[in-house]
């Protein structure tokens, strides 16, 4: 079955590029097959190891789910471009960085996983330049920097995978240091956050959901789970570094949405912000430190999702993703403005919604030992809600929108869809644990050792 | 016996040393389209100085990827330079927001890449890394340092994107050198390829949001 799994988008990949013409076709088709995907990578879980080659091949019960959600998540992005249009290539491509991701993470050997991972996020640069609509070097920029923290990656599981060399009689320490700092770069976390935002600013849905949902989540997934393995010499180094990074990129993020003027901007600072938080749950050593982190991905992923498909909508309806643009935007696009609200609001971790448990916990964990660094946090975290609030106020005007049309119906519902199910989850977090008991349990089945 | 190993060492690292300083030199040249030379003489010079170590059959598959990447490259090249008023688009292009500085000419480019192949050799001269042979670490740091230079100076995607492949060569070099299973070169080698067609998908991309309205693309 895992040969069938990790075929599947490279098979998915060659159809939708034979029906890139066809956007009702391709959309629909890419949507089905990734949902096809995510059902079986649920159904595979605790399968047996296949050996290829003499490398071993298997997808945990945990990677699995995790990969499935975010999988789950590219095809509500695939249908939005229905009405939506997107580059003709976008879906391809998306599927080869998909297929190159589920390799990395399935086969065992580090250098080969690196290899893999590095051909995806490739793939994932180029679905994001299709839709560059002016001249920009992002996208050779970016290029450079995932190769060159791929290379990193690579040296350091080459000395990992040969911890005694001629002449050495202990392992070279370097190689969990490099390894975890080409993580923290691919991961976006402060310092290395700016290589991702044009990603976001980029007016597409799927390199949205590619740079901010699928690979940070399987990156995270892999950091966890090598934490027992080529990370262990690090010790509690790791955890340390995850949480103030984690901090400094949720300040940063904070601050950075604050300063925007589109809302593309905005998505960019509110996912970097969320993702520190994510981080420093993760670092922070609390017994439910891992649930909480990943119960924080989890919410993100909707979150992005969502505003991501309501500012393409909002930017179709009106013009551009200008915040100026906005102003009376409700009238045009009342569902899409409220969706996107919605899952902005949840984004900046705004009571009642999903994304507040992550940011009451955080800030309460950091409050019971250093006070000024969680009011500092509370007040950072209060300006991406200003920012919103500042769209809100433009939209909700009642002034004539010239040259505007109504919002697509479609994913507008998507988007109220997403960002209800936030509030929802917000307000009663226990509601769909009684339904998805089991594959939550599998989720958050990732533990950081203390 | 020593003593010839030594003279054969010193006349190798001569010879590389010669074919790096005019690959180096080949690679400020003006047009686009002549970049594929010293490119596909690094992948020729590169795979050489690995052969020994990874076998003749990965060899040939090294050196085919190598060229198969640089005939990528070419085809992009050609078609960028076959676009009537080219020229113009791609100095209209580099005055966006994104590279405000004006077109840097040959002899700028020779002079900086000079010093980046200086700084690599002051590197090589410094100390041996550990189970490389003195020929291999020597192109690796060159190679790399010439192509970080590239990338850094690049004004459109498609210099900073040979840059790229450039510094992707020596550091795989050295990695092939010591890891040189099958499967992880022929993975290198797909890597390879991979960046050659982002870099050309980019470049292409990246002329067409310059020029909209072009349709030869």
């Amino acid at each position: 079955m895992i040969y069938g799994i990790l075929l599947f988008p490279f098979a998915a990949a060659a159809i939708a590029f034979a029906l890139r013409h066809l956007r009702f076709a391709a959309a629909t088709f890419s949507a089905f097959a990734s949902l096809v995907l995510a059902a079986l990578l649920v159904l595979q879980a605790n399968a047996p190891a296949a050996t290829l080659f003499g490398r071993t091949l298997a997808l945990s019960a945990p990677v699995g789910a995790h990969l499935a959600f975010s999988v789950a998540l590219l095809a509500i992005a695939f249908i939005s471009t229905w009405p939506l249009p997107e580059n003709a290539l976008s879906w391809m491509l998306a599927f080869l960085a998909l297929g190159f991701l589920l390799w990395a993470v399935a086969i065992e050997i580090t250098s080969l996983s690196v290899l893999f991972l590095i051909a995806s996020t490739v793939f994932m640069v180029m679905c994001a330049s299709a839709d560059s609509t002016h001249p920009s070097m992002w996208s050779m920029r970016a290029l450079v920097t995932l190769v060159t923290a791929g290379f990193l990656m690579l040296a350091a599981a080459w000395m990992v995978e040969r911890p005694v060399m001629e002449g050495m009689t202990t392992p070279s320490q370097a190689g969990p240091i490099l390894l975890f700092l080409g993580y923290w770069i691919l991961l976006a976390a402060f310092p290395f956050s700016v290589w991702q935002f044009p990603a976001f600013r980029v007016n597409a849905s799927i390199p949205r959901v590619l740079f901010g949902v699928i690979l940070p989540h399987t990156l995270l997934i892999q950091l966890m789970i090598q934490l027992q393995g080529a990370l262990a010499p690090l010790g509690s180094l790791v955890p340390a570094l995850l949480f103030y990074s984690g901090m400094a990129t949720l300040i940063m993020g904070g601050v950075g949405t604050a300063a925007q003027t589109t809302l593309g901007g905005m998505l960019a600072y509110l996912a970097s912000a969320e993702m520190g938080a994510v981080l420093m749950a993760l670092g922070s050593g609390a017994s439910s430190s891992s649930a909480l982190g990943v119960t924080g991905l989890v919410h993100r992923g909707i979150g992005l999702v969502a505003m991501g498909i309501g500012i393409r909508t909002l930017s179709l309806s009106l013009g551009n993703d200008g915040l100026e643009t906005m102003r009376g935007a409700f009238r045009r696009a009342p569902v899409t403005v409220t969706g996107t609200l919605l899952a902005g609001l949840s984004l900046s971790g705004f009571p009642p919604l999903a994304g507040f448990a992550t940011r009451f916990s955080l800030y309460r964990m950091v409050a019971s030992e250093h006070l000024p660094w969680a009011v500092a946090m509370v007040i950072t975290g209060l300006l991406p809600a200003a920012a919103l609030a500042r769209f809100a106020l433009r939209a909700f005007q009642v002034v004539p929108v010239p040259r505007s049309r109504r919002e697509r119906l479609w994913p507008a519902v998507l988007v109220l869809a997403l960002g209800s199910l936030l509030l929802f989850i917000g307000i009663w977090p226990q509601a769909l644990s009684s339904l998805f008991e089991r594959w939550r349990d599998v989720l958050l089945f990732l533990t950081i050792p203390d | 016996m020593d003593v010839i190993d030594l003279q054969n060492l010193g006349a190798l690292i001569d010879q590389v040393l010669v074919a790096l300083s005019v690959i180096t030199g080949l690679f400020a040249l003006n047009s686009r389209r002549l970049l594929i030379v010293p490119l596909a003489l690094q992948y020729v010079l590169a795979a050489s100085l690995i052969s020994s170590s990874i076998g003749a059959p990965l060899y040939a598959i090294r050196l085919t990827l190598g060229l198969a990447t640089s005939a990528i490259i070419y085809i992009t090249a050609s078609r960028m330079a076959s676009l009537p008023g080219h020229s113009a688009q791609l100095r209209t292009a580099t005055q966006g927001a994104d590279a405000r500085v004006p077109q840097m000419g040959p002899v700028y480019r020779l002079v900086g890449l000079a010093l980046a192949a200086l700084l690599a050799y002051g590197l090589w001269s410094g100390g041996a890394i550990p189970q490389v042979t003195p020929a291999v670490s020597l192109t690796a740091l060159w190679l790399g340092a010439i192509g970080a230079c590239m990338i850094i100076m690049g004004t459109d995607p498609l210099r900073a994107g040979i840059g790229l492949l450039v510094c992707a060569s020596g550091f795989l070099t050295l990695y092939l050198s010591v890891e040189s299973s099958l499967l992880v070169v022929a993975l290198a080698g797909l890597v390879d390829i991979i960046i050659a067609l982002a870099v050309a998908y980019i470049s292409e991309i990246w002329l067409e949001a310059a020029a909209p309205e072009s349709t030869v693309l």
